[in-house]
């Protein structure tokens, strides 16, 4: 027999039951057509669910048990850090006078949030060794997209037109994809056995049609760029600029700084790097940093200081515009300004104890899979499941699918694309050693059963709320919503001529 | 992740019910981005270049639209409004054979309700398709949702689901469209499936249009969304639920009218425009509305928007907003400190 499924918050409705209590208008009354024309008046309620408070509280408390979450467990995953929240940011970013600040206030009577931003700014940019920042964009793809709109408005200022972008063969997906958006043709480079970005390659395709290179330091191996003065000096001298993708920047804190390895222009994940919560997919933010030949080009508005006064100046001719409605995702960023008045100074530490963390682990599971670039990683590392996929048929999906069963989370896979059977794994500087130890032993032990069960490891997971979930199918025939029961009064819901 | 895909995928119901469309994606960053994505997914489908946009589309997402499109070969076409509202005979002139999308608000920056079925026509008998951008989506629990009268894509600001203001964001931006368009859009889709003993579950799926797998081939560069903020959303829809999100409508459409009414009463306050509004309108002010905003901030109440930075031929023109949020006791304080700053 099929089992229960967990029920939809619309599975829990009943007709006319509501969970909220609503206030009478307390007004004249008016008949509702004398106000608005009845031909705009919604003739088709909505069919949203009908649940009690009870229902309601229950349903999502339900839902938020059937997770993984940062606060009940690890997160191995590798390149989308999970970083541990801080519970006081939270408090400090649901301040009413955060929390309840309207985007339009006039700036005299926002002078804190401003000030809170622009303090900000300085403390990335001391850390960065850029000159300045824009919070605008809310995440980080959304910063790789800034940052190369204002590449490009620099050249074409210059009265250069140059329409390629390099990412190296490792890059996060996001960055071909962000040259896309920005019209740039993207040229791929290749990695050298070493992990690095090739410098031979590199030279052969840095000419005048360049506009930038697209590098993560360390990489998304998980390798700091041994050669990276060699290559910011080839990229500069071709005219183009370096841009950095600060996903990794939670590596090398309080070490070394993007503005003096060469960069231009950079952005950064909060969530990945000042411990702002990402839960479910974000929401993030993406503060891109430029160093001050790229200041004319900032999107508007920027927070400046006018004596002590902050304000936001929208007076800027060569600006690229605005990415987002308005300045920012000031919540998330109010939780970064917490975490680096908490940590400041300590931030080296920070990225010392994830680096000591990741080559601890690496060291433990390196004679158990093999590991195709063998240097000493930074904050996460990539190993290889072509061994165990080899010898007895199971793939690195399975693997992942079977830690689930020992209680952890599965860690990043099948990226980089560069490594065949990739499991990419990031333990981050709050873990423990005992849980560093207690990870490793899961994932020894099912490395162990691949070569004596392989059978149960191809068909995990065998203790989660669902098993394997038929993902061919989902795409094929796509359920993408809940549709009420037919037939009903109320309608499919799907109106209008041009299905 | 079962819980967090099953919330995600409640979300995407609840919205396409109050927008009347076939499916919606997982959330953007926030409306205004949502609207420069919609008109690259216009693009894709139409296979044109060219949008039309209503310059009563609120100042920051046509910005937005700027800045998204400027790089791709989008060119835009904006069409001014009329007496506060877009003209669909407007709408059909500035069309042209390259035009891939009608980009319209509703209800607009100036609060009036499009006529959304006229301006489908208009978008539709040109080949173009219809966009509608909603910055309050609880005006749909009384308002025709876009779906109903021909909208191919829905954007808009879901912030006012319950989420908090905080000074711009985190928001979520909202995207929906046709379930034949579902190929072409960007962001993160939840679907149902089942496991292998038969159970349902959740997953994110037809990734193939995303950049973890297409690369510079995707149909956007989104990678991290606004799923916090989209839980909320849900949660919030979930407590109102059907009934509710139409008394909320209710409620801001009274006290709104009521204010209105009441500070046109004020000698020289009157109001712009004579279109149907929803919980925003605009004054004419017989001083500058700067001035106005100043003197109630002396008296704790943050005024209206002036339009004049926008809009110079509304160098006078004052946007309120009223919501289930202001008392009728809050509205009469607002009255009185208007009434005696205009005097003065």
């Amino acid at each position: 027999m099929k089992p229960a499924d967990f029920p939809l918050i619309f599975e829990h409705s009943v007709p006319g039951r509501i969970a909220s209590s609503m206030p009478e208008a307390g007004v004249p009354d008016v008949p509702l057509e004398d106000i608005i024309d009845a031909r705009h008046l919604r003739r088709e309620a909505a069919a949203l669910p009908e649940v009690s408070e009870l229902d309601l509280v229950r349903h999502y408390t339900r839902l938020s048990q059937r997770n993984y979450a940062i606060d009940v467990g690890f997160y191995p995953l590798g390149s989308c850090t999970m970083k541990y929240n801080p519970k006081v940011n939270e408090d400090a970013a649901r301040l009413p006078g955060f929390a309840r600040l309207h985007p339009n206030t006039p700036v005299a009577l926002a002078q804190g949030a401003l000030e809170l931003l622009w303090r900000l700014e300085q403390m990335l940019c001391e850390i960065s060794g850029m000159d300045r920042v824009t919070f605008q964009p809310a995440a980080g793809a959304h910063g790789e997209l800034t940052a190369l709109m204002m590449i490009r408005a620099y050249h074409h200022d210059r009265g250069e037109r140059r329409m390629r972008v390099i990412v190296p063969d490792s890059a996060h997906g996001t960055n071909p994809a962000s040259a896309a958006m920005c019209g740039f043709v993207v040229t791929t480079v290749p990695s050298d056995a070493r992990g690095n970005i090739d410098t031979a390659a590199l030279r052969g395709a840095a000419d005048g049609s360049v506009a930038a290179l697209m590098l993560t330091n360390p990489n998304t191996l998980g390798l700091f760029e041994e050669h990276i003065t060699e290559v910011a000096e080839i990229v500069h001298s071709s005219g183009a600029l370096m841009y950095l993708d600060g996903a990794n920047f939670n590596a090398v804190l309080g070490v070394t700084r993007p503005g003096d390895q060469g960069f231009d222009v950079m952005h950064m994940n909060v969530h990945k790097t000042f411990s702002t919560p990402h839960g479910g997919g974000g929401p993030g933010a993406g503060p891109v940093a430029i160093k001050r030949g790229l200041e004319p080009y900032l999107p508007v508005p920027t927070i400046d200081r006018d004596g002590d006064r902050f304000i936001l100046n929208d007076d800027r001719p060569k600006t690229i515009g605005r990415v987002r409605a308005f300045a920012g995702n000031f919540g998330i960023l109010v939780r970064a300004y917490a975490y680096l008045r908490a940590y400041g100074p300590l931030l080296r530490q920070v990225s010392e104890a994830a680096v000591l963390n990741a080559n601890y682990l690496l060291a433990r599971l390196r004679p158990h899979f093999d590991l195709p670039y063998d240097r000493v990683c930074m904050h996460e590392f990539v190993l290889s499941g072509r061994r165990q996929k080899a010898q007895w048929g199971v793939r690195t999906l399975d693997i992942a699918k079977r830690l689930l069963d020992y209680g952890f989370h599965a860690p990043t896979i099948y990226f980089p694309l560069i490594v065949d059977e990739a499991i990419m794994i990031e333990p981050t500087e709050t873990e423990s050693r005992q849980t560093l130890d207690a990870f490793a032993g899961a994932l020894i032990r099912v490395a162990e059963e691949c070569a004596t069960d392989p059978e149960i490891v191809r068909s995990a997971p065998h203790h989660t709320p669902v098993r394997r979930l038929d993902e061919v199918a989902a795409a094929r025939h796509p359920n993408l919503r809940w549709r009420p029961p037919v037939p009903a009064a109320r309608g499919s819901g799907v109106s209008g001529g041009q299905e | 992740m079962q819980g967090e895909l099953q919330a995600t995928y409640e979300y995407q119901s609840m919205l396409c019910e109050l927008t009347a469309m076939d499916v919606a994606n997982a959330s953007m960053y926030d409306g205004a981005s949502a609207l420069g994505e919609a008109a690259v997914m216009a693009r894709d489908l139409a296979g044109r270049d060219q949008v039309v946009i209503s310059a009563a589309v609120h100042p920051h997402a046509r910005d937005v639209l700027r800045t998204y499109t400027q790089h791709l070969g989008i060119t835009i076409v904006e069409v001014p409004s009329q007496a506060g509202r877009t003209a669909p005979d407007a709408v059909r002139a500035a069309i042209g054979p390259a035009t891939a999308a009608v980009i319209v608000q509703s209800p607009n920056v100036f609060g009036c309700i499009e006529e959304g079925p006229a301006l489908a026509k208009a978008a539709h008998d040109a080949g173009a398709l219809l966009v509608v951008s909603i910055a309050d989506p609880v005006s749909l629990g009384l308002l025709q949702p876009p779906g109903a009268y021909g909208a191919d894509i829905v954007t808009g600001e879901g912030q006012p689901l319950g989420n908090h203001l905080s000074f711009g964001g985190p928001y979520l931006g909202m995207l929906a469209t046709r379930a034949a368009f579902v190929r072409r859009m960007p962001g993160r889709l939840v679907g149902v499936t089942t496991d292998r003993d038969g159970r349902r579950g959740f997953v994110l799926t037809l990734q193939t249009r995303e950049q973890h797998i297409r690369r510079e081939k995707a149909t956007s560069n989104i990678c991290t969304n606004e799923a916090l903020n989209a839980l909320a959303a849900g949660i919030y829809m979930a407590a109102l639920g059907r009934e509710g999100i139409r008394r909320v409508a209710e409620v801001c459409v009274r006290r709104a009218h009521y204010a209105r009414q009441r500070l046109c009463a004020i000698p020289g306050v009157r109001a712009a425009f004579d279109a149907p509004t929803f919980h925003e309108f605009v004054l004419r002010l017989p001083v500058a509305p700067d001035d106005l905003n100043t003197r109630l901030a002396e008296r704790g109440i943050l005024g209206g928007l002036a339009l004049g930075r926008w809009y110079p031929e509304l160098a006078d023109g004052w946007l309120v907003c009223i919501t289930e949020a202001r008392s009728r006791a809050q509205i009469d304080a607002l009255v009185t400190a208007v009434a005696e700053a205009v005097r003065a």
